[in-house]
């Protein structure tokens, strides 16, 4: 049965293409040798006086030096105000269907993964996918739904940001680009990206995906111990450190100041 | 009818999964009025108000149950539940949700899960087997699990499940980073784990074949290896497997006598070696009885593949008796057969050695002689150079290089002062006889193959020249002539040499050289096949060259013994005049004192001849 009709193009205003429009954000500050590392949702329709609340009460419960307030109220502002600057304009609502690559650390779980995803479903949850797939693969970290739920939602955005009005050339900020690692097609063929996935021979459409494919599209997690954890974590941040001296060598102009 | 379904749709959605029974009452009171007929395929039902079982007139179809609530469903039919809960599929918005695509999804899910009723399906593994987007997957799924269609008879504790369930967490055992496969020194029979390999092993061990990594000593050596339960190594077919050994253990005293029992066929006694010979039969049986059971004597000694000592010592001592031909290396070791070897003396730390060694040389027997000679002589200077001599014997043109090196290191003990040869015709050859001066004679002559061999390998031609046995020349008539003359003239330099060298040593060398000379003339004709253009020229410069040297050191010796003459010379001559100018003093002294004498006497005569005129005048006076 072939599809009834094209797919329609409907637009909407600028927001999270999912069913609740959490921003996610990331925090990366290093003050006196402490470093704090945190991803997590905003909700848009917050009041901005929660910032410096949240804020306080982050740095309060981590029992870290007061110092660490203001750059933390600062990212997320500035986060924030990225997402606004887009807010007003349209972007494409047909369907789209991107594969997604999960490669995330949560503190001893390693986890990859890759999957398809509407990026402009706007009833998409990644919520309830991380908490599904928690579930499935019994993972007792607390902490690792919520990381793939960020992880899922900074792709989204990326992916939205590059929707918005795609005559205009915005600069995704390459230090945002390396963490995802992922590569999006730049042509919206909408509604043909799906297909495309299960296309076989002679172009016969099947939703089965070829077997050796399945292995790829398996998630697989890995727990490690706890020396590894540590190796890994200071493999991190020397990296960390080289990208940020990179980046303020190369970028610092740029997203801060070429960001029309 | 729309408003129940309504609600049921809706609960379905918001409800949690645990919670089926919900809607289950809805339908179960409206399931009178507004069910579809019920569907061809039999299942039984149950549910909140049992229905009948359907009698299932064909043993052949397998029955499935799925809650009563859940009875509309049809295979070839998409009903309006469907329709309502997954409308995204059913609005045409996308050409990837299209009626068709859920039901195949639909379908798929349902026999996946019915392959094992009793086993949980989850959407992860279903999301990795079907292709789309996996929101609308993941409601597709949780729609069918709402309604029983799957999982419903699978427990709800998936602890139950956690042998078959297949994404169980890998633990790591080393700490190694992804990628990076660590392989653990091979011992065959133990199995290591492979870490991290992509996640693919859960959990299960693999062992690391012998294959993999290199053979070390140990392992080719057996060195301590007792004999294991599990003998059997994953390795090349050629290897003895080895027959899996049990403990025994010694009636008497209890003692571990895997390795030599005696076995008692009748009363299936087993005794300990020393318990045999204390005596202690037991149960009086008689020494009769008894059989050793010496099994396993081999099995401890043994290597990883059969292997013993002396088997081992045979296999070398096959090789460089036979060195190429296998088939009596393999009489000569009597047990194992060619491959195994060829193989094992592949593994051997050095049997390498003895391949090449074996290879490279035409006549084997004399090498390994040779070998063996130098082995044996090696603080006899005169053996020693019996087997250079014999060298030549073999060689022909490799004699070149031999000669300069071990001419020049013939006596190493004689020439105390060894100055590097800057001014010979070749300098590299300079350098060469000066470092074969300086180690022993073996490691020239081994440096001296394994620099042939390399030039064979890099430049064919040269294989030519030092090989002589592969080459079919052209002149032949006219070369051995040239030789002939080549080798005149190095051996009248030889010979010239000979005068000249007072050391015995060199001359024994030389003549050698010169043995070889006049050999190498029957040589040609003894091989039968003629030598090239090249040889000549390699051989005729190789002998120049050598003459050179000598001709050099031999100047030296004659400058300095002229300086010494020399200064002999002119020592005497001084000590001539030395003498001369003494006696001369000594004259001189003489003369002064007899001019001194003379002075006296002319004074003397002078006074007589005063006293004689006095007196005459005198005399004269008086006769006046």
């Amino acid at each position: 049965m072939k599809g009834a009709g094209m797919a329609s193009k409907n637009s909407t205003k600028f927001r999270m293409p999912t069913s609740e429009n959490l921003l996610p954000i990331r925090l990366d500050i290093e003050i006196d040798g402490h470093r704090l590392k945190d991803a997590f949702t905003w909700n848009v329709n917050d009041p901005d006086s929660e910032i410096a609340v949240f804020a306080r009460r982050t740095v309060k419960d981590l029992k870290y030096p007061g110092s660490f307030v203001t750059p933390i109220v600062q990212s997320i502002q500035s986060q924030l105000a990225e997402f606004r600057s887009f807010e007003g304009q349209e972007m494409n609502t047909g369907e789209k269907v991107l594969p997604f690559k999960l490669d995330i650390r949560v503190n001893k779980t390693v986890i990859k993964d890759q999957f398809l995803w509407d990026v402009n479903n706007l009833e998409s949850d990644p919520e309830e996918f991380a908490r599904v797939f928690c579930k499935d693969l019994e993972i007792e970290d607390p902490e690792v739904g919520p990381a793939i739920a960020v992880a899922i939602r900074e792709q989204l955005y990326e992916i939205a940001i590059q929707n918005v009005t795609s005559g205009r050339e915005t600069r995704v900020s390459k230090k945002s680009r390396r963490d995802r690692g992922v590569d999006y097609p730049s042509t919206s063929k909408v509604g043909g990206i799906a297909l495309d996935y299960m296309k076989r021979l002679g172009n016969k459409i099947s939703i089965l995906r070829r077997r050796k494919e399945w292995d790829f599209y398996e998630p697989i997690i890995d727990v490690l111990s706890n020396e590894e954890v540590e190796a890994l974590d200071a493999r991190e941040e020397r990296n960390a450190r080289l990208k940020r001296k990179l980046d303020d060598k190369d970028d610092g102009y740029f997203t801060r100041y070429m960001r029309i | 009818m729309g408003s129940p379904l309504n609600t049921i749709s809706n609960s379905n959605r918001k409800d949690t999964p645990e919670q089926p029974m919900e809607p289950a009452q809805h339908l179960g009171e409206c399931s009178q009025d507004q069910l579809a007929q019920h569907d061809s395929t039999p299942v039984e039902t149950k549910g909140a108000e049992p229905l009948p079982a359907i009698p299932s007139s064909n043993p052949n179809i397998e029955t499935y149950t799925i809650p009563s609530y859940a009875r509309w469903f049809s295979w070839n039919k998409i009903h309006e539940t469907e329709r309502i809960s997954l409308n995204e599929f059913f609005d045409g918005r996308s050409s990837s949700k299209t009626p068709k695509i859920y039901k195949e999804y639909r379908d798929f899910m349902i026999n996946k899960y019915r392959e094992d009723p009793l086993k949980r399906v989850t959407f992860t593994e279903m999301r990795k087997m079907l292709v789309g987007d996996v929101t609308s997957i993941h409601k597709v799924f949780d729609f069918l699990e709402t309604w029983g269609l799957i999982n419903f008879q699978a427990p709800l504790d998936s602890k139950l499940q956690t042998s078959t369930k297949v994404f169980a967490p890998v633990v790591l055992d080393n700490v190694t980073p992804n990628g990076i496969r660590v392989v653990s020194p091979p011992k065959s029979a133990k199995h290591t784990m492979l870490p991290n390999m992509k996640g693919k092993i859960f959990g299960r061990k693999v062992s690391v074949g012998e294959g993999a990594a290199l053979a070390s000593y140990r392992d080719v050596f057996n060195i301590d290896k007792v004999a294991e339960t599990t003998g059997k190594s994953e390795i090349k077919s050629a290897r003895i497997e080895r027959e899996p050994t049990t403990k025994r253990f010694c009636n008497n005293c209890r003692a571990d006598c895997t390795a030599s029992c005696f076995n008692c066929q009748k009363a299936g006694f087993v005794l300990c070696t020393k318990c045999f010979e204390d005596g202690k039969y037991g149960l009086g049986l008689c020494a009769a009885d008894f059989k050793l059971n010496n099994l396993h004597q081999e099995s401890i000694e043994v290597g990883s593949d059969g292997w013993t000592d002396q088997e081992l010592l045979l296999l070398l001592e096959g090789t460089l008796l036979y060195s190429d031909d296998w088939k009596s290396v393999a009489q000569h070791v009597h047990t194992k057969n060619e491959i195994d070897c060829i193989m094992k003396l592949i593994q051997l730390p050095f049997g390498e050695q003895f391949m090449v060694n074996v290879g490279i040389e035409s006549n084997d027997n004399s090498r390994s002689s040779n070998l063996r000679n130098e082995k044996k002589a090696s603080d006899q200077a005169f053996s020693l150079k019996d087997s250079t001599s014999q060298n030549y014997q073999e060689n022909n043109c490799e004699e070149g290089t031999h000669t300069t090196e071990d001419d020049v290191s013939g006596p190493p003990l004689k020439r105390s002062c060894l100055s590097p040869i800057a001014d010979v015709g070749n300098p590299i050859m300079g350098q060469v006889s000066f470092l074969s001066t300086m180690v022993g004679s073996r490691v020239a002559v081994a440096a001296a193959e394994a620099a042939i061999a390399a030039l064979c390998e890099e430049d064919p031609s040269a294989s030519q020249i030092i090989h002589p046995l592969e080459i079919k020349s052209l002149n032949q008539k006219s070369e051995p002539s040239l030789n002939g003359l080549e080798l005149e003239s190095t051996r009248k330099s030889f010979q010239l040499e000979c005068n000249k060298e007072p050391e015995g040593s060199l001359n024994a060398t030389t003549s050698a050289g010169i043995g070889e000379d006049s050999k190498g003339d029957f040589h040609f004709s003894q091989k039968g096949l003629p030598v090239t253009h090249l040889q000549m020229r390699a051989a005729i410069a190789t002998a120049l060259g050598a003459a050179g040297a000598r001709a050099k050191l031999l100047a030296d010796q004659e400058e300095r013994d002229i300086e010494h003459l020399m200064s002999i010379i002119i020592e005497n001559q001084l000590k001539k005049l030395y003498f001369k100018i003494g006696h001369f003093e000594e004259i001189e002294n003489i003369m002064e004192k007899e001019y001194a004498l003379m002075e006296q006497i002319k004074e003397l005569l002078l006074t007589e001849r005063i006293h004689v005129i006095r007196e005459s005048l005198n005399s004269i006076f008086r006769r006046l």
